[in-house]
């Protein structure tokens, strides 16, 4: 009998796993489990308001508090990052249908969502930061808020970017085949309105990075808990006028990320500038308060839809309505509304159908951003 | 730093240690900044995750809502203190074995609160482990496999017990 | 989520800490076993310019049991009352009622007396106590007064503790003999903050019928309540699913809860009547027909 080969004596086997160890014994190396010389620390002020334009930032008692090194408002991050075209990496913001809002990585005239952040702390620790925060004074002039998609398609709605016009995003259809056909050979139609709710990834480590910035040689050092290191050094280098090989992206341990950590965040672009400013590693850990508000969120959709089909069980077509509540900002390079044709794409599964014909409605609110969760196409 | 400090001396894994602290700072922050143990993890800052769980005076307790100042006298043990002599505690090899966690963030926490349980008692029903881990959370496994290991690690005590 | 910054005192006995107190007024607060005040500074929520940490102060009682009852210093450990016999033959309503507070690593060092004084109005402790009648000893400079549960709790967690009180003792009355009991909750998760809870103790006399009944609320009002009504009903009445279940509908009738985030005011009044039926329906099956 000839001996089992290498291969077929692991089909079958049970493989424990190389990291456990490291990590049963207290050894993982998760992003706030770094530290480098010279290491501040980061904390964003944050939006009270889910609407509001701002009036007015005073941050100067938290610029005068012992142990703060800077702090950073609307006024400063103009001059120190690019704006934000949402999707430009990768020519999402060239799509058909699309409205791409420019914006910075902190509030400059406008709050779009409680948890926006509005200034940046970099002190000696997180303690403190989070002490200067308490003393920035920011004016409020709160704007009706725009709860929900219903809401968000009325005329009458506030723009959450005014730039935009109304608060409509994205509106394209997605066809293929012969939608009419296929529902005029049906025996049956049959229809439901499918709602689902909004969600949120909630890993038990929630975001964070430390952003390391050598002034001597240029180059930014960006140890992140993230799923896409490659993102991050593709994206975060031209926001602070570096080229890629400026940037190097280092992801150890990552607490659970389930899609929330597939973007750049405008925290990645804020700290990343901080870091470049100061001449000294900051880190930022996101806690928990921070992360249910501002973090992510995900899946609020309506499909309205229409199956054609035969009375022995086959399924001919479908078309209908898919409305995506997008919150405020679209993630970048990602933004939500490409996520709303990847559902509508998916939806026949492995059945071949005569016709899909779908459109999209995508429509901001004053709500966290829409990010991927678990396979963002699951609603189909 | 702005504050006033305090010295505190603990034992921390059966080592004697001293830390200097603002009266403010958490033990959770105190055991991961100033001792330089990051095994143990901040999950929410306000005692409902269980991440931050280490054993004061031999008692499983959340170190983010405790003040480090508090446990000035106190025997600690984090989850680097579990192991000895290199060698992986019958919670942890069964936690390897039984695939108890992927990302690894809520691990600590579920390594200290089972240590602690199974020191206490080895017989122990499915529905019982559940409900003695129910103040850890887990985002990545469903706890299924969790639990499972728990049980295998009770298992390899109570027969280790009996040889 | 870090704490705001305050100064902090570490008091070796307990007139050290009333006289802390005393000092320091409304612009301080008493830690005991933190699992509720270190949220809040963790929130921000709470911002006292000093905090007093009892744990360090001697003079705080502990566990005795004696003819006039059951007395649980205000700093024993909610976990080390949960396993006292002391406790669990004196009062073992309150033994159940520990065992739904949080979980183990939360009760390690949350205190009994810090969860009484902390008086969140959906907490089981409060609710125990106001169903047993118990008194709270309070120190302070002038010395040591006793509270009845029935006046103790006055608001949002608020209670009759002046600022320069401390709550020492929780004493609570002999067990009745052959009382039956049972304490009902409805949480989201095991462990969490309850949205509501019921707290019966059922008395019954020779001939079989009800003596008397007690039943407390929480998470119906800003603080615990009394179903008297309900307990109106129950007063001489067999304990059967008639008499119970009319007290049950009094319950809920005589509140008017909260609507929040965690359930609606119908909500809550249909819950509390399922649940002070539940707690009726086994507190009077674990009750003993004197001989």
């Amino acid at each position: 009998m000839a001996q089992a080969t290498g291969a077929a004596r692991q089909v079958g086997a049970s493989v424990r796993r190389a990291e456990d160890p490291r990590i049963l014994t207290g050894a993982g190396r998760y992003v706030d489990d770094i530290v480098l010389p010279g290491m501040l620390h980061a904390a964003f002020l944050r939006s009270t308001y889910a609407h509001a334009r701002i009036t007015g930032v005073d941050a100067s008692a938290a610029r005068a508090l012992p142990g703060v090194v800077a702090v950073y408002t609307g006024d400063e991050v103009r001059s120190m990052t690019q704006p934000i075209v949402p999707g430009t990496a990768v020519g999402m913001h060239l799509m058909p249908g699309l409205k791409t809002p420019t914006f910075f990585a902190l509030a400059t005239d406008k709050v779009r969502f409680v948890g926006d952040p509005v200034a940046l702390v970099v002190a000696e620790s997180r303690y403190v930061a989070e002490d200067a925060i308490d003393l920035i004074d920011v004016e409020y002039d709160p704007l009706p808020p725009v709860v929900d998609a219903q809401q968000a398609l009325e005329g009458s709605s506030a723009p959450v970017f005014d730039e935009l016009g109304d608060n409509v995003i994205a509106r394209y259809p997605i066809a293929f085949g012969d939608t009419d056909a296929a529902f005029a050979e049906a025996d049956r139609v049959v229809g439901a309105t499918l709602a689902v709710h909004r969600h949120q990834m909630v890993p038990m480590e929630g975001r964070g990075a430390i952003a390391s910035y050598d002034p001597g040689p240029g180059t930014l050092t960006y140890y992140a808990s993230t799923q896409s290191p490659h993102i991050l050094k593709l994206l975060l280098g031209p926001q602070l006028q570096l080229a890629p090989e400026q940037v190097r992206v280092l992801a150890g341990d990552v607490g659970g990320a389930f899609g929330l950590k597939t973007t750049v965040g405008r925290e990645d672009v804020m700290l990343a500038a901080a870091s470049k400013a100061v001449g000294r590693p900051v880190k930022w850990i996101e806690d928990r308060s921070e992360h249910l508000s501002s973090s992510g969120q995900a899946r609020e959709e309506t499909l309205d839809i229409e199956a054609a089909v035969t009375d022995d069980g086959r399924l001919l077509g479908i078309r209908g309505r898919l409305t995506m509540d997008h919150g405020a900002y679209p993630g970048d390079p990602f933004p939500a509304s490409a996520f709303a044709g990847a559902i509508v794409s998916m939806m026949p599964g492995p059945t071949r159908l005569r016709g899909l014909s779908c459109d999209i409605t995508v429509v901001t609110t004053n709500k966290c951003s829409y990010l991927a969760y678990r396979g963002p196409w699951a609603s189909g | 730093m702005s504050e006033p400090t305090m010295r505190v001396r603990f034992s921390v894994n059966g080592a004697a240690r001293e830390v200097t602290v603002e009266a403010r700072k958490t033990l959770a922050d105190v055991i991961r900044e100033d001792l330089g143990l990051t095994g143990t993890h901040v999950g929410c800052e306000h005692g409902v995750c269980g991440a931050c769980t280490v054993l004061v005076d031999g008692d499983p307790v959340r170190s983010c809502l405790m003040l480090g100042v508090q446990a000035g006298g106190s025997d600690i043990v984090t989850v680097e203190g579990v192991a000895g002599d290199g060698v992986m505690h019958p919670v942890q090899q069964a936690f390897w074995d039984s695939h108890s966690f992927q990302c690894g963030f809520c691990t600590p926490g579920f390594v200290i609160t089972a240590y602690a349980l199974l020191r206490d008692r080895t017989e122990l029903s499915e529905a019982e482990v559940r409900a003695e881990l129910s103040g850890n959370l887990c985002r990545c496994t469903g706890y299924q496999s969790i639990v499972n290991g728990v049980l295998a690690a009770a298992d390899r005590l109570q027969d280790a017990g009996k040889e | 989520m870090k704490p705001p910054p305050f100064e902090y005192h570490a008091p070796e006995s307990l007139d050290e800490a009333v006289a802390l107190l005393a000092a320091h007024g409304d612009e301080c607060r008493p830690l005991a076993g933190g699992q509720s005040l270190v949220p809040l500074l963790n929130f921000r929520l709470a911002r006292p310019a000093h905090l007093v940490d009892l744990n360090w102060a001697d003079g705080f009682p502990g566990i005795e049991a004696g003819p006039s009852g059951l007395s649980i210093g205000a700093m024993v450990r909610q976990r080390r009352a949960e396993r006292s016999p002391e406790v669990q033959a004196g009062c073992p309503l309150l033994v159940d009622a520990l065992s739904l507070i949080g979980h183990p690593a939360i009760r390690n060092r949350g205190t009994v007396g810090g969860s009484i004084a902390h008086a969140d109005p959906a907490a089981e402790l409060p609710a125990v106590a106001l169903a047993l009648d118990a008194e709270l000893v309070a120190r302070g400079p002038q010395g040591e007064r006793t509270v009845g549960a029935g006046d103790f709790f006055v608001g949002h967690y608020s209670t009759a503790l002046q600022p320069d009180e401390c709550l020492v003792r929780v004493d609570l009355p002999p067990w009745p003999p052959g009382a039956g009991w049972s304490i009902q909750e409805t949480a989201r998760r095991h462990g969490d903050f309850a949205i509501a809870a019921a707290a019966a103790v059922v008395e019954l006399d020779g001939a079989g019928t009800v003596a008397r009944a007690r039943v407390a609320l929480a998470g119906v009002a800003d603080r615990p309540v009394r179903a008297t009504a309900a307990e109106e009903v129950l007063a001489g009445a067999v304990a059967g699913p008639e008499a119970i279940g009319a007290a049950a509908e009094q319950a809920a009738v005589g509140i008017d809860p909260p609507s929040d985030l965690h359930g609606s005011a119908a909500y809550r009044r249909h819950v509390v009547q399922v649940l002070v039926r539940r707690a009726l329906e086994s507190a009077a099956h674990r009750a003993e027909v004197p001989a």
